[in-house]
């Protein structure tokens, strides 16, 4: 028997990862508003038949209908070792015709023979034939009072549209990789595996979402290692899964080290890494620094805590062109690759022409060289940007390659700071992006005594940055390594004045809306 | 004990712990074409059904009767099935005689699956490219890869798990099988007859694979490998080669054999780049002997070449293709 059978959970309690699906079905049942037609969908492994199993015995149960069945009554017994006459697990997908259907329908009739409920479990019904599924119509419409009918399919899309609306929908969503961890953890304690958190997640991660092809491998991997599981037995039990290679890949590329980026490669090839499985894992690491570079929080769900962190940390060091620029480069090896050529040449000229952005000719890379040039970031390998915030005494960290070098000491001047200015909003905006439109019309005037005047077109941009004063304060500190006061100062003519049109897009963005209203 | 297979580690330090009662009902193996998975599947299963006394599943003595009855080519136990291909769901009622029917469907597979081994011990599915099944075939199998009859094993290979259905895959483990090692690929080729000049050729270009191994040392693709070698040498010297390469057939394998060639012209040549060994072996004397090359061309060229192989694959004349490349490769 194997782990993901025994440990079907048996109450919606054990249920993870579907808090929404569970708490809709439980408030139903407890108030007693049964429908007759559930439609679970949602990918595999995700819970639909043992969600549909429990709302079965929920159904059943002695003392129900209860949210919460006893499994010890003889109705749950009978349910849990599948020997009860009145629930009915029915494998759509090898009796899907119009036969099976016309049976079931003619079976539908009679009463229950001890049950409350007469339960039908439909699985894989996407693969009911058309006829098979039309031929059920009517029954699912208007099923006798015993009845009740639970689908469970991973391509509700298939279904024809008569059916979805017949039936209650409930959308099953992918385990996420923190409360697969967890899960496991739960399982492995119970079950005696001595297992690690690194070999957890890895597990986790290759899983994708399923949690039953995680208890798979949990166990497999049990019945291979000999002591404790650890991630290095579950890459021999199952192959690497090239995680390990991508990101080294991604750091060198990162790095503009393309000699570092070959030489990965040649190792992955020697340890037998499949080529196309590494640019697969590539696209997923850009993926995810794309993702952090938007919304870090929407990484929760696809990675342990400590890698999310490493995305956001490297995505820090490229902008969004180049990172949707890789993404395009490697779908395009990918595609290559399917077509006909060697995955090994595709993934090491594309790294190539990522790494040597500056001497590839297309719009593509140059696009991504001028987003290098608006952030201000700097090309990575000259300046390791990971260096420890600077503390009052040292030198700035992010000196920019872009503007001249700026002076630890002497006195600060107003063309010091208006050459520093890129760094410092660079600064400010990599911890407060809102701040963008704000800081591209903002421009440094002029030093007085220890303050910094900013000149702004009007007052409720000057507010607003007024707002963060201590954060923009803090950014000057540190890139000049002298701290100054900031104050803001609203342009007088603003108002008046034809300026021409911003060249920032944003700045541009904002200034067409002050026109407009 | 036997076991022979070459390469293979890590699915074989997998089976070598799994004794007869550990090992779970369906397995699938997947990993690029070429590097031994239909091999490893039908070895497990002699293992399997061998009837020497041993710990671990894997290994047989190759001289009991189950022995020779598995064969190096074809099989005839009455308890291992062996399908590769395109499988259909079949007729619901066809009757089906074992290792008669000219294809096996999933229906009959199901019948099969649900009977009494004929020696006594397991009984051995191996399905090869389950990829290729229809989608009603493979929704068929379902249920049964989910709650299995006791004492059947299933070896399913794929080289795109991809194109399987994710239900299907959820519910086999997954091993996968790495690429061939160079050695190893010599070690294949040394077996089937060649020398080993020959098979280290054979290897270098075999990106892991045995099967494309093969491939590269027949004549044909020979011809081509040098007849594209040549002209290539040709157009970076400055020349106007007078003998093109392109056709329909030849189109998409040339130009990966220039864009190798290109590539490897980067690794050993170019400033800043210069790291790692050629990919096309035999050509390293020649390559080396070509002047230094900067990034910012070297780079174009790739990209250019890049940019012909997706017009390859539309209705480009191949003369037009070859020459768009001739004409974005770099030349002194």
């Amino acid at each position: 028997m194997s782990l993901y059978r025994d440990w079907r959970p048996k109450s919606f309690a054990d249920l993870v990862g579907q808090e929404a699906v569970v708490r809709t079905l439980t408030s139903a049942i407890s108030s007693g508003k049964l429908a007759h037609a559930y439609l679970f969908s949602g990918p595999r492994g995700s819970g639909k038949t043992s969600a549909a199993k429990i709302l079965a015995r929920c159904i059943d149960c002695v003392n129900g209908p209860t949210p919460t069945p006893d499994n010890t009554c003889e109705n749950c017994v009978a349910m849990l070792s599948g020997t009860a006459l009145d629930v009915l697990e029915i494998d759509a997908a090898s009796n899907r015709g119009i036969d099976e259907i016309r049976a079931l329908r003619d079976a539908v009739k009679f009463a229950p023979s001890s049950m409350r409920m007469k339960v039908y479990i439909i699985d894989e019904a996407h693969m009911l034939t058309k006829e098979g599924a039309n031929a059920f119509l009517k029954t699912l419409e208007e099923p006798p009072p015993h009845a009740v009918f639970i689908l469970a399919t991973t391509e509700p899309e298939k279904l024809p549209l008569t059916i979805l609306s017949r039936c209650q929908r409930y959308a099953f969503r992918r385990i996420a990789i923190p409360v697969m961890i967890e899960r496991m953890r739960e399982i492995a304690a119970a079950e005696k595996i001595a297992i690690d958190d690194s070999a957890l997640s890895a597990i986790a991660y290759r899983a994708d979402g399923g949690l039953r092809d995680a208890l798979t491998m949990l166990e497999q991997a049990a019945a291979f290692a000999d002591g404790k599981i650890d991630a290095a037995t579950v890459e021999l039990a199952f192959g690497a899964s090239g995680r390990t290679y991508a990101r080294g890949l991604l750091d060198r590329a990162i790095a503009r080290d393309p000699a570092g980026v070959l030489k990965t490669i040649d190792e992955a090839s020697d340890a037998g890494t499949d080529m196309q499985v590494l640019i697969r894992g590539m696209i997923a690491e850009f993926r995810n620094l794309l993702v952090a570079r938007i919304d870090p929080e929407l990484l929760a769900r696809d990675l342990a805590p400590a890698d999310a962190q490493a995305a956001v940390g490297r995505s820090k060091e490229l902008t969004q062109a180049q990172i949707v620029r890789a993404l395009r480069l490697l779908a395009e090896a990918l595609s290559t690759v399917r077509s006909s050529g060697n995955p090994r040449l595709e993934l090491e000229t594309t790294l190539l022409r990522f790494t040597l952005a500056a001497e590839d000719p297309t719009l593509d890379a140059i696009a991504a060289r001028v987003s290098v040039l608006e952030q201000g970031a700097p090309p990575p390998p000259a300046a390791p940007a990971k260096a420890a915030p600077a503390k009052a005494e040292a030198p700035p960290p992010r000196a920019q390659a872009a503007v001249e070098p700026v002076a630890t000491n002497g006195p600060v001047t107003i063309q010091k700071v208006r050459s520093a200015w890129q760094s410092i909003r660079t600064r400010v905006e990599g911890e407060r992006q809102s701040l963008r439109t704000q800081l591209s019309r903002a421009v440094p005037e002029a030093i007085e005594g220890n303050a910094l005047v900013i000149k702004l077109p009007n007052a409720v941009l000057a507010e607003t940055l007024k707002d963060n004063a201590k954060m923009i304060e803090d950014a000057i500190a540190e890139v000049l390594g002298t701290p100054l006061r900031a104050r803001f100062k609203v342009e007088a003519s603003a108002k008046n004045a034809v300026a021409a049109p911003p060249e920032d897009p944003d700045a541009l963005l904002s200034y067409i809306n002050e026109r407009m209203t | 004990m036997l076991f022979e297979v070459v390469g293979a580690e890590g699915p074989k330090r997998f089976f070598g712990r799994l004794t007869k009662e550990t090992i779970a009902h369906a397995y699938l193996f997947t990993g690029p074409p070429g590097v031994g998975k239909k091999t490893f599947a039908r070895r497990l299963a002699q293992s399997l059904l061998c009837e020497a006394p041993k710990e671990h599943v894997l290994g047989y003595d190759g001289t009991c009767t189950s022995c020779k009855l598995i064969g190096k080519e074809e099989t005839r136990h009455p308890d291992l099935l062996e399908s590769v291909g395109a499988l259909k769901i079949g007729e619901a009622d066809e009757p089906m005689a074992f290792h008669e029917a000219d294809a096996i469907t999933s229906r009959d597979l199901v019948r099969q699956l649900s009977l009494q081994s004929y020696s006594g011990g397991f009984r051995i599915f191996v399905l090869g490219d389950i990829d290729f099944a229809s989608p009603a075939a493979a929704n068929a199998l379902l249920k049964f890869f989910e709650e299995p009859p006791p004492r059947v094993v299933l070896l399913l290979t794929t080289a795109t798990p991809s194109r399987l259905l994710s239900t299907i895959r959820s519910r086999l483990v997954e091993v996968r099988f790495p690429s061939l090692r160079q050695s190893e690929v010599i070690e294949i080729l040394r077996e089937k007859g060649y020398d080993q000049k020959k098979a280290q050729l054979g290897a270098a270009l075999s990106q892991g694979s045995a099967t494309r191994a093969l491939a590269a040392l027949s004549d044909d693709e020979e011809q081509l490998r040098d007849q594209v070698a040549d002209w290539f040498f040709e157009v970076v010297k400055g020349a106007t080669p007078e003998e093109g390469w392109a056709s329909r057939e030849t189109l998409d394998e040339g130009l990966e054999i220039v864009k190798t060639l290109m590539r490897d012209w980067i690794v050993l040549r170019s400033e800043g780049v210069a790291a790692g060994s050629a990919l096309a072996v035999d050509y390293e004397p020649k390559l080396k002997k070509l002047p230094k090359i900067d990034a910012a061309s070297a780079i174009g060229a790739l990209t250019k070449i890049g940019e012909a192989q997706r017009l390859a694959g539309t209705n480009v004349s191949p003369a037009l293709v070859s020459e768009f490349v001739r004409m974005s490769l770099p030349t002194p």
